[in-house]
This record gives structure tokens, C-alpha cells and sequence, in this order.
């Protein structure tokens, strides 16, 4: 046995032999191996008796397993009545077997399911209902179920054998054998051989590409789905619905009729457990699930959307949707503007109005399908018999007003507005979203409209109203900012980076926006006088500068701004009794300051707030008597509101003051920035937001703006450290409830009135998330601050199911769970024994949880340092909270995953100073940790891998 | 089957054409082991109501469903790839029956990638206090059963992870040194060390003195 060339460690060599021995049942002899081996003798005295021991122990519980075991054999050969035959497929459900039931000599289908005590039970019961159901579907196209049984712990579906190949497998089959090994499938697998053929003209070879016209192939997919849909249209009228429609349910017999198998059963065995099921088929059922059925609203139009993919899979024996993780699913169909190709682009020639059938059947609205499965066969049969088919494509116009009608921020508008959007797109920007695509006589008929009107101001005017509606719609002013995400080479190529880097946007209304602006810019150049003075043309000065600061082009909307800022001055002078134009200049004012701000120049973004101050205070000394309107009093407000609020946040920061144990920096305290006022500076934000709230509470009530001045004014009192008034707070309106309570009652509330709007909501979140508890009233404030996350919680999961594409609602989530980790953390350290081992359980849960949701952002976002940075300070909170329950070995993991990571970010990374400061504190901070979790280790004995050998 | 798979008894290459036959034959071949592994590392809640065998039929599934994806982990060899799909497995049975209160325990299964269970430990006690199974010694089971866990609770992860492996699945330590990840040599002193420690347990333990003369 031993090798001198052996990898092993020589004692190992002999301890290898003396185990054989052992289990051998030889009872091999200490002694006899002491003399042996003399060299080792010590050793093997010393050791042997205890691997004695470890193999002795083993061999005790090994026959009490034994005896217990049940040596089901892995291949079935029988099941109580049925003799199994041979296998003839497999699915997340289980296997299917070909097998004769012996009693009755027929053949059948099997289905067997993983055994019972694998299963839950409520599944289980699920399962056997849904089948009695089935079972009563009796029809040419549905595979019959004669029952359900159970044996020796299987339970299985007993179905009407068909032979023949699921359409999935036929799909494969044809697209494999147009490509250079053709023939391939067909020779492997026997159905297939003989079914493909059926599907094409006798004597052509069976692919696509090679076939003149495949009319016949066309032909037949229209038939085969056609049968399909009246088979789900009779089970419809039995009150059945299917659940799972997709290639891989519809089988092909020799005769190439198609057959409907699994009613309601994927459903039924999957269910709830959906995600979680422990098979990899899920990815593959949630490829063709309906954007309605996320939502668990199924009906029969979702079982029809998974045959019209099925349809567009035959026509282009391509996916529709090719995603590889139910991630991927998820977010395609939560994102309900996502549209697969037309099946025409990936093969034109495939026939127009089986395109057009397809992409009513996979309509995203429900109500833009079919009505009915019954309907969706007779338009296919119309095609069969060479008549024009009933569905219509669907104009541009039609689409923009669906778009429209999905995101309800516009549904607002009118069809004048939305008419008019239509013609700006059509002839200005020629292209609307990536999907549509105008026809040419639309467009045509629109050029000659617009040429018409062009000369028209009146109607400029009403179209530069909608749009200035419309970009109200997408981009309310809302008041805040947000860090954005900083992205490595940010810097260079600030246009590839816009649409990531822009806050709180959308990549629609970020499109949207840059369509806006091409419009804006044309206005800009064909003003006339006469229209120059209307109020919403003002705007529209400013307007090109805002697109730009939304889209997060810093530079650019600043280079805009001034240059609106001159054509104000000059039209001031010219109009002195304008007070709008002031009113505009000063808020341009504003809005330059906010960029300075995101740019982290406080200064400069101090200079511009206060210069707009200054514009709207000094024109109502010299202009007129009247009292200073609603809109003057709230840009002042603004101002004073920028003027007071802190400086963004930075995960090193952050992650400093969390891991570490400290907490984060003082709001108030300039950590970063220049100092502008010294140490008063605090005071001085403090007098800016209470000038702010008392000019907001002054300001009359009613009217559309008062939205948003309640917003501002939640964002003012967020901003305040969290107090209850004091007597010297110079605060008009007594209220004996602290800041923090004042601002989340106003987004509550405003949450309640306007749901969709996502900028309140998210304020929302981060106003629980940024809040900090009342020192004054310590214990219950904990669990009230808990209460309060786990509301934000809910938030922040609806802005992501409703926004997917919006990554700071993403990071959101998770900084409310990490914060919610640390809440926990902090309850555990006031309490002991067993109560504080519980509350650290529950904070590694949600650290664990906010771990899972950064990386979810860093997969999806890639490119975003802060992302990568917070996902190391998760891990290093985690690792935090591991060593308080005392688990050093996970704390090591977790810290040299979050090492690893900014190892990673330090590769990647090309320049910016600013980063390596903060990768330097993380680092600091983790080395710390690390130094904690080693501490009482045996010097020498490494716990992590790679071990130091 | 035209295909060209290699001999047959070449497992390996026929694993990689994704032949199922020879999947089928690995499993027969290692069947006993498996169970081993499923009987020792189930979690007492747990095997009350599930059967190794059943898990062995889940894995025997899911591995023929991954059967497939075999030749993207060639770095594994044939036993050691079946090995991680029953521990995948047993992951999801644990999930299953335990959901919630797995976590709660604080203890994850999680055999190859660095963060090893605790849930050894308390396998490895287990199998030690069956050994006592005299009705005399029926009374001290539950004493000596928590010094045991407690004794074997204080040793390194990596230590527990290695007797397990060892002894418990019976893995060589090439097999071992595969599955960890770690050179053969590195492997085989891991191992010496942690026998090594167990000793200097097991032997200040008089109840372990008195059964097995160690020292």
C-alpha cells in the first residue's frame, strides 16, 4: 500500500491501510502495525486507538441505518399494477415512464412523482384535486388522465400514452438541423424522425432555411395551435384552466395531431413554491408566464399568451424570450414594455398575418389579446383559408396611447396632448422607444399635417403646453438629490453613462427625456417674439438645462442654464413688469445650485441658492405693491431648503461609522466639503430650514401646488435633527411632534393620495431609513424604529416591482434591511443569554438579506463602484454580527469575501482620488474585524482557505 | 447510441457524452457510501420523517437532470460530482422540512465552500452516542452526549469537516483534498492534525478512556 512517491503524509499512508483493515472487518492489530512500522511507532500508539474509536462508532450507526433501509431500486421496474416499460421523458415533475397496466392490458403513461415524504403535503393534496379536475377533461387534443395512485411511497398520474415528441423537442430538432450538422436529431431520436417530416411538404427537406416557401410548414403551425386553442377553449368552458401553456406541454402524435398534457398540475405541484422549487425547470415555465400571472391574476387570456409564444417558438424555433434565470424572467415580465423581436425580423419569411396573430396573442395588456381561445382559432383558421385575419397591427399612434395608458403618469393628458406628442415623435425625433416602429403611411400622413401647421404659432403653443405637461408628468420637480452611482470611468464618457447614472429615472422616462429636448431645442431656435412671453416659452428656456440635470448631464444643463439665464436678463430689461421672467430666473438660480450640489461644490451650489433669494426678495422692494404670489414664496422656500440640507452621503461614511461600531458622522457637521461658516455652519442650515417650513406653512392651501409644498416641506423637517420643538425654535406653527414624526405623517400621507408617484415613495423609504431615533425616549423608539423599517421594507419592494429598471430603489432595499440589521444588532446589546442570541439572529438575517439584495444590484449594475463598495460593507456588518454570536469562522468568510471585493474594485478602477480614500477607510475597517475574529484562534492553525501550506 | 463514449468502463467519458446508463452505474457503484453520507449528515428533525433512500432517488433525479451540465465540471471527478449533488440535495430537503427554524439554529449546511457546518459536529456526536446503546447505559447517554457535542463543538470547523469526510462518508484523501479544494498533502496533514485533536480530547475525558484505551 505505500507508494514512496506519495502525496499523502506517510502517517496517513499507514493510517489508510490500518482504516482499510477496519472496515474490512480484518480487526487489524495495533500493535502488529507498531511493529510494522517502527519509524512511526509513536504516532501510530498515540493515534491509532482513537481512529479505532471514530471507525467502531461509525460501524454501530451503520447497521442501525441498514437495517432501516428500503433498497428501492433507482430504476423502476414495476408499480403495483403497471409494469414499466421503458422511460420516456423527464420534467421537473418527475419522471414519465411508457408502461402497461396490467390488468386492463392497455398501455399508458406514467408520471412519477418524487417520493411522498420528499413532498409537502399541502402540495400533495393540491396536486391530487387538481387532477380529479383534469381527469374529467375529455377531448381530442387533451391528453387523457385516467387517475392518480400511489405506491411504496410513489405517487404517480396514470395518462392516455401518446406517442410522439413535445414541441419543444420539435422546435430543437429543426432549429439543430438547419444548422451544419443537420440530420443530427433526427437520427437520434426515433418520433422525432417520423414526426418532423409531417410538417413540410412532401419530398422537401425539413428545414426552414432550405425550404422555398415553407407554406406547408406555416400551414401546419397555424393548424397545430389552432387545434391547441379550441382544446383549451373546451376546457375553458368546463371552467379548467391550464396554467402552464408552452411547447413542452403540447405533444406531436405520428399523425401530427397535436395533444394538450399536465392541466393545472405545474401549477399545482409548483404553486406558492414557485421560486423555490428544488428543479431546474422553473427558469423554463417562467420563460413563457404572463405579466398578469406575476402578479397571481391568471385567467384565460394567460394560458393564451403561453400559445401564442408557443406559436412565435414554431414560426421562429427561437424563444422568445431566452432568458437563462428566473431573475432574468422576473424582470422582463415585471417590465411590462419589454417586447420580444417580431417574428419577421428574425425571419421574414415568415407570413404577415400569423405575425400579426402572435403578437396579439402575446400582447402584454390582457385586455389587448384575444377575448377568448375560440376567437384566437378562428382568426387562425381564416388565415388557413386564405382570409384576411381579424387582429390589426397595431398603428404607432395606438401604441404610444397604450404606453401611455400603462404608465399612468400620463394617462392625465389629454388625447389632443397625446396626439400631438405623437406627431413631435413622428416627425422630430423620427423614433419613439426602441419597439415602434411608425408605418409609412402614418408618417407620411403626419408630415403633411405638421407642414400644415407649422407656421401656426397657436398650435406650437398648445404643443409646447402638452409637452411642458408631459415632462411635468415624468420628471416632477422633485425636490431632492441623490448621490448618484459612481461609476469608475463616469468621468469619460458621460452620454454612454447617462442612463445608468441618472437619479431615480427610469431608462423610459430618461428616452423620453431626450426626445423633449431635441423638441426643446427646436423651439429654442424658431421662437418668435410674440410667443417668447408666454409662460410656459419662459420655461421652456430653462427646460434644456433640466433635461440635462435629470439625465445627470451635470455640464452640460449647467452651460444651458447660463445660457437661459442671459436670454432672461436681456428679456428683463426689455420687460421690467414681467415679474415671471425674475421669478424663472430665480429658479434657473435654484436649479444651478442643485447641480453644483450633486457635484459635491458646495460652494458654488451656496452661491447660486442664495443668489435666487436674493433676485425674488430685491424685485418685490422695487416692483410692485401686491403681496408676493404663492410661486415666489416657494422658490424662496426652495432655496432656503437647499440652502439647509445636508451633504450626500458616501457609503464610505457610512461604512465607516457602522463597522467600526461608531455611528454615522453628525448630519450637521461638515464632515466633507468646504466649511462655509465654521462651526455655526450647523446653525445656519438649522435657520435656513426653518425659514423654509415657515414660509411653506404661510403659504395658502388648495391648488395643485400644494402637493408640492407638503413635499418640500416633509423634506424640510427630514432634514432637521430629530427634536421635538423647542421654545427658542422661532417655529410659527406650535406642533408638539418631533421633526422626524412631521415629515413621515406628510409622506404618508401624500403616499396614500398619489401611489404611483414613485418620487414620494421613495422619499418616504429614505426617511425612515435616514431617521434617528428620539434619544430622549430610548426603548420604545427600537421597537418602533423596527415597525418603521419594515414599512419602508414594503416600499421600497413596491418601487421595485413597479420600477424595476430604477437602481437607487434597488440599493433602497437594501440599505433598509442593513439598517434594520444594525437596529436589531443594537437591541441585542441590550439584552442577554438566549434573548440577545435571538435578536442577533435576526439582525444576521437581515444583513443576510441586504447581502443578497446588493449583489443582486452589483449583477444588474455592474459598472457602479458604490455599489461594489456598499456590497463589502454588508458583508463586513454581517461579519460584525457573526462575532457577536461568536461565530469567528463565518466572520473570517464574510470578511474575506468583502476584502475580496474591494480587491476587485481596486483592480478595476482606473483613477478618481476620491475612491481610493474611500476604499482605504473600508479597508481599515475590515482589517480591524479581521483582527477581532482571530483573536483566541490557535496561533498557527489558519481557519480560512486557502490554507498557508 | 452512434455515439463514440469510450470504452465501457471508461465512466468517466461516458458521464461526459451524458450517457445515462453510466450514471445509473455510479450510482450502483457508490450507492452504500451515499446513503452513508445521507444517513450522517440528515438532521436528526429531520430524518424522523424522511428516508435516506428517498433523498438518494432525489439526488438520482436531480443528477440526471445535470447530467448535461457534467462536462462544465470536469474538475471534479465522477464520485466527488455525484457527492456535491446529494449534498445539494440534502440542502434542499433540510430547506424544506426546517425552512426557518434551520436558520434560527444557526446552522447551514454548506460542505465545499469554506464555510463548513456545525451541523458536523452534531452528526459526529450522534454517531458516537449510538455506539452506547446498552440499557445500562442508557442514563448517561444524554450526559456523555452533550460533553461529546461540546468537546467536538470546540474543534476547528476544518477539523470536523476532515474526520467527517474521512470517517464518517469514508472519502479517500484524495477525494477529500478534491472536494476542499486543497492539495493532497495539505489534505493528509489536515488530517492527521485534527485525529490528533480529537485525541487530546477523547482522552481527558474519562467516560472515552474507559471505552477505548486511548494513550
Amino acid at each position: 500500500m505505500i507508494r514512496n512517491a506519495s502525496p499523502q503524509d506517510p502517517f496517513d499512508d499507514v493510517a489508510s491501510e490500518f482504516i482499510e483493515g477496519c472496515r474490512s472487518g480484518v480487526n487489524p492489530s495495533i500493535d502488529d502495525y507498531v511493529n510494522r512500522y517502527p519509524d512511526l511507532a509513536d504516532c501510530i500508539r498515540d493515534l491509532f486507538p482513537t481512529i479505532v474509536a471514530l471507525e467502531s462508532a461509525k460501524r454501530a450507526d451503520r447497521t442501525e441505518a441498514a437495517r432501516c433501509a428500503t433498497l428501492h431500486p433507482l430504476v423502476l421496474t414495476e408499480l403495483g399494477d403497471f409494469r414499466i416499460i421503458r422511460e420516456i421523458g423527464r420534467g421537473g415533475m418527475g419522471i414519465v415512464y411508457e408502461a402497461e397496466q396490467r390488468s386492463l392490458g392497455r398501455k399508458v403513461a406514467l408520471k412519477v412523482l418524487p417520493k411522498q415524504s420528499l413532498l409537502d403535503p399541502k402540495q400533495l393534496r393540491r396536486f391530487q384535486s387538481e387532477a380529479r379536475i383534469a381527469a374529467r377533461l375529455h377531448h381530442s387534443n387533451i391528453v387523457s388522465l385516467h387517475g392518480v395512485g400511489e405506491h411504496d411511497g410513489y405517487h404517480f398520474i396514470v395518462m392516455q400514452l401518446i406517442v410522439g415528441a413535445p414541441l419543444d423537442a420539435v422546435v430543437k430538432c429543426l432549429a439543430l438541423g438547419c444548422g451544419k450538422d443537420s440530420d443530427r436529431c433526427i437520427a437520434t431520436e426515433n418520433s422525432l424522425q417520423q414526426i418532423v417530416p409531417l410538417l413540410f411538404a412532401p419530398g422537401d427537406p425539413t428545414c426552414l432555411s432550405t425550404v422555398r416557401s415553407g407554406a406547408d410548414y406555416w400551414r401546419n403551425c397555424a393548424r397545430i395551435v389552432r387545434d391547441a386553442a379550441r382544446a383549451l377553449q373546451y376546457a375553458f368552458d368546463q371552467g379548467v384552466l391550464h396554467r402552464d401553456v408552452k411547447p413542452g406541454n403540447l405533444l406531436l402524435d405520428r399523425a401530427g395531431n397535436v395533444w394538450i398534457s399536465d392541466f393545472g398540475l405545474a401549477q399545482a405541484m409548483h404553486g406558492d413554491g414557485m421560486l423555490h422549487s428544488h428543479s431546474a425547470s422553473i427558469g423554463g415555465t417562467l420563460s413563457y408566464m404572463s405579466p398578469e400571472s406575476l402578479a397571481g391574476q391568471t385567467d384565460e387570456r394567460s394560458d393564451l399568451y403561453g400559445l401564442g409564444l408557443t406559436l412565435y417558438e414554431l414560426l421562429t424555433l427561437e424563444q422568445a424570450f431566452p432568458e437563462r434565470t428566473p431573475a432574468e424572467s422576473i424582470q422582463r415580465i415585471a417590465n411590462q414594455s419589454f417586447q420580444p423581436a417580431r417574428p419577421q425580423e428574425r425571419n421574414p419569411n415568415i407570413p404577415r398575418d400569423l405575425e400579426t396573430v402572435v403578437l396579439k396573442a402575446i400582447a402584454a395588456e390582457p385586455s389587448q389579446r384575444y377575448a377568448s381561445a375560440g376567437a384566437l382559432a378562428d382568426d387562425l383558421q381564416r388565415f388557413l383559408d386564405n382570409r384576411p385575419v381579424q387582429a390589426r397591427r397595431i398603428s404607432t399612434l395606438v401604441r404610444i396611447g397604450r404606453w401611455c395608458q400603462r404608465n399612468k403618469m400620463v394617462s392625465a393628458l389629454s388625447a389632443l396632448a397625446i396626439l400631438l406628442l405623437a406627431l413631435v415623435f413622428n416627425v422630430i425625433t423620427f423614433s419613439y422607444l426602441h419597439a415602434i416602429r411608425a408605418n409609412q403611411e402614418t408618417q407620411l400622413a403626419l408630415q403633411c399635417e405638421i407642414s400644415e401647421r407649422e407656421n401656426s404659432a397657436a398650435t406650437l403653443q398648445i404643443a409646447v403646453d402638452a409637452l411642458d405637461g408631459i415632462y411635468e408628468q415624468f420628471a416632477p420637480n422633485d425636490v431632492n438629490d441623490y448621490s448618484e452611482p459612481k461609476s469608475v470611468k463616469a468621468e469619460s464618457d458621460q452620454i454612454a453613462q447617462a442612463s445608468t447614472a441618472t437619479p431615480s429615472l427610469s431608462a423610459e422616462t430618461a428616452v423620453v427625456l431626450e426626445n423633449l429636448l431635441k423638441f426643446y431645442h427646436r423651439l429654442g431656435k424658431e421662437r418668435g417674439d410674440s410667443l417668447l412671453l408666454s409662460e410656459s416659452s419662459i420655461k421652456a428656456l430653462g427646460r434644456i438645462g433640466d433635461i440635462h440635470r435629470q439625465l445627470g448631464q451635470s455640464d452640460r444643463a449647467l452651460g444651458h442654464y447660463s445660457e437661459a439665464l442671459v436670454t432672461l436678463d436681456r428679456l428683463r430689461n426689455d420687460y421690467p413688469a414681467q415679474l415671471q421672467l425674475t421669478l424663472e430666473a430665480a429658479r434657473i438660480h435654484n436649479e444651478i445650485g442643485r447641480v453644483y450640489f450633486v457635484q459635491e461644490k458646495y460652494s458654488e451650489a451656496e452661491r447660486a441658492h442664495q443668489q435666487a433669494i436674493q433676485l425674488l426678495t430685491a424685485s418685490k422692494v422695487d416692483g410692485s405693491l401686491q403681496p408676493p404670489s404663492a410661486n415666489r414664496l416657494f422658490e424662496v422656500a426652495r432655496a432656503h431648503y437647499y440652502l439647509g440640507r445636508r451633504p450626500l452621503d458616501s457609503a464610505s461614511q457610512v461604512a465607516m461609522g457602522q463597522l467600526v461600531g461608531k455611528r454615522p458622522p453628525p448630519h450637521h457637521g461638515e464632515a466633507r466639503g468646504p466649511t462655509i461658516g465654521g462651526s455655526t455652519s450647523s446653525d445656519r442650515k438649522r435657520t435656513h430650514l426653518l425659514a423654509a417650513i415657515n414660509l411653506l406653512n404661510e403659504l395658502p392651501d388648495g391648488g395643485k401646488r400644494s402637493v408640492e409644498h407638503a413635499f418640500l416641506l416633509a423634506c424640510c423637517y427630514r432634514e432637521l435633527p430629530n427634536a421635538r420643538p423647542k421654545k427658542g425654535d422661532d417655529l410659527r406653527i406650535g406642533d408638539s411632534r418631533s421633526h422626524q414624526e412631521q415629515a413621515l405623517a406628510i409622506l404618508n400621507d401624500l403616499v396614500r393620495r398619489f401611489p404611483d408617484n414613485p418620487h414620494y415613495r421613495f422619499e418616504l423609504v429614505e426617511a425612515i431609513r435616514l431617521s434617528k431615533p428620539d434619544k430622549t425616549h430610548k426603548h420604545d423608539q427600537v421597537d418602533e424604529s423596527q415597525e418603521l423599517l419594515y414599512e419602508a421594507l414594503a416600499h421600497a419592494d413596491y418601487l421595485i416591482e413597479h420600477h424595476p429598471n430604477v437602481p437607487q430603489y434597488a440599493v433602497a432595499r437594501m440599505h433598509v434591511l442593513h439598517r434594520l440589521g444594525h437596529v436589531q444588532t443594537h437591541q441585542a446589546r441590550e439584552h442577554f443569554g438566549e434573548e440577545r442570541d435571538e435578536l442577533l439572529f435576526q439582525a444576521q438575517g437581515s444583513h443576510e438579506k441586504a447581502r443578497e439584495q446588493i449583489r443582486l444590484v452589483t449583477a444588474r449594475w455592474p459598472g457602479e463602484y458604490s455599489f461594489k463598495l456598499w456590497s463589502a460593507v454588508v458583508d463586513g456588518s454581517l461579519a460584525q454580527v457573526c462575532l457577536d454570536l461568536g461565530l469567528k469562522s463565518e466572520a473570517s468568510t464574510n470578511i474575506d469575501s468583502a476584502i475580496a471585493t474591494l480587491d476587485k474594485i481596486l483592480k478595476e478602477k482606473q483613477s478618481a482620488p476620491a475612491v481610493e480614500q474611500h476604499l482605504s477607510e473600508v479597508y481599515m475597517a475590515l482589517l480591524e474585524l479581521d483582527q477581532r475574529a482571530n483573536i483566541g484562534i490557535e496561533i498557527g492553525m489558519p481557519v480560512r482557505y486557502p490554507p498557508p501550506e | 447510441m452512434v455515439r463514440n463514449c469510450g470504452t465501457v468502463g471508461d465512466l468517466r467519458a461516458r458521464l461526459l457524452c451524458g450517457e445515462r446508463d453510466a450514471l445509473v452505474e455510479l450510482f450502483d457503484e457508490h450507492r452504500a457510501r451515499l446513503r452513508q453520507i445521507v444517513h450522517f449528515r440528515l438532521d436528526p428533525r429531520v430524518s424522523a420523517r424522511v428516508d435516506p433512500d428517498d433523498v438518494l432517488q432525489d439526488a438520482f433525479l436531480d443528477a440526471s437532470l445535470r447530467l448535461a451540465h457534467y462536462r462544465d465540471e470536469t474538475q471534479f471527478s465522477p464520485f466527488v460530482w455525484l457527492r456535491l449533488i446529494v449534498s445539494q440535495t440534502l440542502i434542499d430537503v433540510h430547506r424544506r422540512h426546517l425552512g426557518a427554524q434551520q436558520r434560527a439554529a444557526g446552522r447551514e449546511f454548506n460542505f465545499c465552500n469554506g464555510a463548513l457546518s456545525s451541523g458536523v459536529s452534531v452528526s459526529i456526536a450522534a454517531h458516537f452516542i449510538a455506539h452506547w446503546t446498552s440499557p445500562s447505559q442508557t442514563a448517561m447517554r444524554s450526559e456523555l452526549g452533550a460533553k461529546l457535542r461540546n468537546a467536538i463543538n470546540n474543534m476547528e470547523p476544518f477539523d470536523r469537516e476532515v474526520l467527517a469526510l474521512r470517517h464518517f462518508e469514508e472519502l479517500t484523501n484524495k477525494e477529500v483534498a478534491e472536494l476542499l479544494q486543497i492539495g493532497e498533502k495539505a489534505a493528509s496533514i489536515r488530517y492527521v492534525r485534527a485525529i490528533a485533536r480529537l485525541k487530546n480530547i477523547l482522552v481527558n475525558m474519562p467516560e472515552f478512556s474507559a471505552l477505548y484505551p486511548v494513550g
